[in-house]
């Protein structure tokens, strides 16, 4: 049995094949209309399906399915780990810093060392803390609108 | 002209190039070539598959649907080629037709040369069902046609 690939979306969970253009024939006479973007009912999509996509119908036999390009998600999915990790990172760097100010076990009177103060370390690692959390919202919010 | 009819698909294979001129005029249609064989114009260069809505040749699709040749599509959407309009068309357009052949030792008799599918057929005068095919040598010099298997629709 053999199947027919075409280009298509879906959009909140209705798939459709894309526009096609007039097919040419060898004889004048019978027309062959360009048709518009169809909706493909009772195709099963091969993905979530929630988020808007472009991907390909394919016919085959009675049954027809969808398959997302889910290339976007990815790529953002990646973009935000990398995000998050980076942030993690620098967290991590703040906290180290901070131990080694603290393990600077001031004395205290004249000629000992600076009373160490980690305010600045502090607050650093609560913005890492901050933008690894933007970074999991926008996971989360990409997790409901997979493709 | 040896005669294949589909599920409502023609394909004639002439054993010789004269027999379509001979079949062109007895008929006052032409064919033309497809593949392997000749065929009506509103039957050429069909699609293999269908989707619901979009024209198969000129009449909207029923299903979706991808198959080998355009007469599994056409059997798959009920659909038969109509000569009269030369349009494919249902196959319930032609239910209220009907053609009854006569049973030879080794072949059917019809009393058309060609034939409607679609229609309601008998043989012997002993309903049959509804026809969706049949093979057969379409003899344009006797201007009759022999068939050697009739299908019925499912």
């Amino acid at each position: 049995m053999s199947s027919k690939i075409l280009p298509g979306t879906c959009a909140a969970q209705v798939v459709s094949t894309a526009a096609l253009p007039p097919e040419i024939h060898p004889l004048p006479g019978l027309p062959t209309p360009a048709t518009p973007p169809m909706p493909v009912p009772l195709a099963t999509i091969l993905g979530q399906g929630v988020g808007a996509s472009t991907g390909i119908v394919i016919f085959d036999g009675i049954n027809a399915f969808y398959i997302p390009d889910i290339s976007g998600d990815l790529k953002t999915t990646l973009e935000q780990v990398v995000a998050a990790l980076t942030q993690v990172k620098t967290a991590l760097d703040q906290i180290g810093s901070a131990f080694t100010t603290i393990d600077g076990k001031p004395t205290g009177g004249t000629g000992s060392a600076v009373v160490p103060t980690v305010t600045a370390n502090v607050t650093a690692i609560s913005t890492a803390g901050t933008a690894v959390e933007t970074a999991k919202t926008a996971l989360n919010t990409l997790k409901g609108a997979l493709k | 002209v040896r005669v294949v009819v589909r599920h409502g698909h023609f394909a004639f294979y002439p054993h010789s190039k004269t027999e379509i001129l001979h079949f062109r005029r007895l008929f006052k249609i032409m064919l033309y070539p497809q593949d392997d064989y000749f065929t009506f114009y509103g039957l050429l260069n069909l699609p293999r598959w269908s989707q619901v809505g979009r024209p198969f040749g000129t009449t909207p699709a029923l299903v979706n649907f991808a198959g080998d040749h355009p007469s599994d599509v056409m059997r798959a959407n009920g659909f038969v080629y109509s000569m009269q309009t030369t349009l494919i068309v249902p196959a319930a357009t032609y239910a209220a037709f009907s053609i009854n052949f006569a049973q030879g030792r080794d072949f059917f008799h019809s009393p058309k040369m060609l034939i409607q599918p679609g229609c309601v057929y008998a043989v012997g005068n002993v309903p049959r069902g509804i026809l969706a095919g049949y093979t057969g040598e379409l003899d344009v010099n006797e201007q009759r046609t022999y068939l050697s298997s009739v299908e019925s629709m499912l």
